[in-house]
């Protein structure tokens, strides 16, 4: 981008077919310090602009052959910070909206006055400057957006790990969890789940302002809405010893994206709630036909803002007084969150307050916003008859996801049920029982780990086969978590197709046990059913050549059995060509020597000695093994 | 990001009670979403309460004129359009609405059918702004 500057003189084309008119410009202006071009047509003129950039043009508009305003179309089209000033004697309406239309920065009479054109000459580099510089921000800004988008999902990464196996532990996943370990463990869990909201917040503000956060329209009553709110606000304003008064006309239909918009309203009355010590905070909506527009407005009786405060209040990163949110907790980007979703449904927030006795937030939106009816998409009414079928269900917040993977299933045996969110994909998941689940990762409120943990948590869901379809890479994870496969968005229609084929397979995850030691092979078979395994146990000659006869998946193998020793068990698997494919683990209290170790090492997995880890650290080095080995079959 | 698919949203000011309600009845036939004012500052109201699309605007107004309300426009609600509706032809008026941003200028008495396709080119443009999510140059 060329910026004119002192040391470097400003460029100008002068472009007129009055040979004396022109060189008098060019004379005057060089002369003023200007590096002047002459042209006495527009083809010249067009040429010139084709050899090199100039920071300003003047042009008459009356040439013969091609006419000032083509000129100035041209110029724009290649150089469009170049600034054109468009000159003429024959000054017409016309021409002058033409010319400014088309990108001019001022339209002047003829003939020239020189101290005016430089004048002009000086506010329209200026103007370039100040161009210039906003580009320069504006892509400083969108780097930042983007920076922040991509940061929030790196810093979500290992909030999920935290948050995952704190759960996992608590759940007692590796045995037996002391009192003092839990309590300090539950706290981990908590601060990991604010922090995790925290990161959200911000994830969705930058995507809010990247603008890529799609409306769901629909009409409902708002009366539905309140009662949803205030029945989820009750518990907190119960807990500070204050009221909730919900005032609702009767039978008011609004066009809106409802959960946005209860996001809005659940976020007004919680920072009334924080902020207020006695009284109360009433919801009162109001419909104004004339206007098509419905007010919602949320009061409160609390500490009220000061007057020069209220401007900021609706700024990102700009918390009125960091000390307020020590004191009051949250992070400070609510507000800014409510009012870009309030304006991206086309309406407007305000507030009016007075220090020591209450804030008054008001939403005005329109009866109708206008957005695509989200009924187009391919989803969300579940017929009857699908229960007896091959469903798959996608979870993903971007509806053009959903759209692809319904297409990308046509003609399938599967069928294809699609949910927007984490908490409808849940609903449906339990309502349906479907085949395969697939998950997105990045999804507002309740992202694709939370939903992964619930769902493999959940005894009735553990067993669905999970594909991760996400454009984070994070295969590690996923399979720790325990998902069947994991694609990178974006996503190819084969690849797809052949890992929704591979969970038919991987559905039958099967497990077998050798060991004759039954302690320690209830404690594997528990564990591994909970992570959605199925599992065999067997010790005795016969017992383990039978279930080998099953071909499980994995095997975990004791070495030292009275009947049938581990090598034996390994040799046998070795002649058989059925069994080659399986995964072997062997765990072995005896002190195996250099020869037995490159043995093993060479036919299995993993060698584990009994004793030098605890049974928690066995169980965890074994499903982070698991993981690996679905991701290499995956590669 | 959501496209207009929705009635446009215009606001009408004009201090003439004839030509709003003419221009009123005329968009809101053709399906569009009308609001009007009539002043400048009304205009600023209306502009506090809702989003538009495309505000079609008189010059000459008592308080707050119709260049005036560009100017707040162009500075609070940049992506909104505006079309200035004028009954003083003035080359320099036109420049001065066209610099700070107007999208059309217009002399009256107008043709409804020409302000009309005017009115429609300013709302693709709009939701183009917003599509992109860039600012007016």
């Amino acid at each position: 981008m060329t910026t004119a500057n002192a040391v470097q003189k400003p460029s100008v084309l002068v472009v007129d077919d009055e040979p004396g008119l022109r060189e008098m410009l060019v004379f005057g202006l060089t002369d003023r310090g200007y590096d002047v071009v002459a042209a006495g047509d527009g083809d010249e003129a067009i040429a010139a602009v084709g050899k090199r950039k100039f920071d300003l043009v003047v042009s008459d508009i009356m040439m013969p052959g091609k006419s000032g305003v083509e000129v100035l179309k041209c110029i724009k089209e290649v150089h469009p910070t170049t600034e054109v000033i468009m000159a003429t004697g024959y000054a017409t309406l016309e021409t002058a909206i033409e010319s400014m239309k088309r990108g001019a920065y001022d339209y002047i009479p003829k003939p020239y006055e020189l101290d005016r054109l430089c004048a002009v000459f000086e506010k329209a580099l200026e103007r370039q400057r100040l161009k210039a510089r906003v580009g320069h921000l504006e892509e400083l800004n969108r780097l930042k957006s983007e920076f922040l988008a991509n940061m929030s999902h790196e810093l979500r990464t290992p909030m999920n790990a935290i948050i995952g196996y704190s759960s996992l532990i608590l759940d007692r996943v590796y045995g037996d969890v002391p009192p003092k370990q839990e309590e300090g463990i539950k706290r981990i869990a908590i601060n990991a789940k604010n922090l995790l909201e925290l990161i959200n917040n911000i994830l969705d503000l930058s995507k809010l302002s990247a603008g890529r956060v799609p409306l769901f329209v629909e009409k409902f009553a708002v009366a539905d809405i309140v009662k949803e709110v205030t029945d989820t606000m009750e518990c907190l304003v119960r807990e500070r010893k204050l009221t909730l008064t919900a005032i609702v006309p009767d039978g008011l239909l609004i066009k809106s994206d409802k959960t946005k918009l209860k996001q809005v309203l659940i976020n007004l009355i919680g920072n009334a709630v924080k902020f207020t010590h006695e009284g109360g905070i009433t919801l009162r909506v109001e419909s104004d036909s004339v206007n098509a527009l419905v007010r919602l407005s949320v009061s409160d009786t609390g500490i009220g803002i000061e007057e020069e405060n209220i401007q900021k209040l609706f700024q990102e990163f700009n918390q009125l007084d960091a000390s307020s949110t020590r004191k009051y907790g949250g992070t400070g980007l609510g507000l800014c969150i409510s009012k870009k979703i309030v304006e991206l449904n086309g309406g407007t927030i305000n507030v009016t307050s007075k220090v020591g006795s209450g804030s008054t937030f008001t939403v005005t939106l329109p009866l109708e916003a206008d957005a695509p009816p989200p009924a187009e998409l391919p989803s969300l009414a579940i017929p009857a008859a699908l229960t007896n079928q091959k469903v798959m269900l996608a979870i993903d917040d971007d509806p053009e996801v959903l759209k692809l993977l319904a297409d990308s299933i046509e003609g399938t045996a599967y069928t294809f049920v699609g949910a927007q969110s984490g908490e409808e994909g849940l609903a449906l998941a339990r309502q349906l029982q479907p085949h395969v689940i697939t998950l997105d990762i990045m999804m507002p409120h309740l992202d694709g780990w939370s939903v992964l943990q619930i769902l493999k948590n959940d005894p009735l869901l553990q067993a669905i086969p999970v594909v991760i379809i996400s454009i984070m890479e994070n295969r590690a994870l996923g399979y720790s978590l325990g998902v069947t496969d994991y694609i990178v968005k974006p996503f190819d229609r084969k690849d797809l197709l052949a890992k929704l084929a591979r969970c038919d397979r991987a559905e039958a995850r099967k497990v077998l046990v050798i060991d004759d030691d039954e302690a320690i092979a209830l404690l594997l078979k528990d564990a591994l059913t909970f992570q959605g395994y199925e599992v065999q146990t067997a010790s005795g000659k016969s017992d383990v050549l039978a279930k080998l006869q099953t071909r499980p998946d994995v095997v975990f193998l004791d070495l030292m059995m009275p009947q049938l020793n581990g090598f034996d068990v390994l040799d046998i698997i070795s002649k058989d060509e059925s069994l080659r494919n399986m995964r072997i683990f062997v765990m072995t209290a005896k002190n195996l020597s250099p020869e037995e170790t490159q043995y093993l090492e060479s036919r299995v997995e993993m060698i584990v000695q009994k004793g030098s880890r605890s049974s928690e650290s066995i169980l965890g080095l074994l499903r982070q093994k698991l993981g690996t080995i679905k991701e290499a079959a995956t590669k | 990001m959501t496209q207009q698919s929705g009635a446009l949203r215009v606001l009408v000011v004009d201090d003439e009670e004839g030509f709003r309600d003419l221009l009123r009845w005329e968009l809101a036939s053709a399906g569009m979403a009308v609001q009007t004012a009539t002043s400048g500052d009304e205009g600023v109201d209306r502009l506090n309460e809702s989003t538009f699309d495309v505000v079609v605007t008189d010059i000459t107004m008592p308080k707050m004129d119709g260049l005036k309300l560009l100017q707040h426009v162009k500075e609070t609600s940049p992506q909104t359009e505006v079309i200035v509706v004028t009954g003083f032809s003035a080359v320099e008026t036109a420049v001065y609405a066209m610099r700070h941003g107007a999208y059309d200028f217009i002399l009256k008495p107008y043709d409804m059918n020409d302000l009309m396709s005017r009115v429609k080119k300013a709302a693709e443009a709009y939701s183009r702004c917003r599509s992109c999510g860039r600012s007016n140059p």
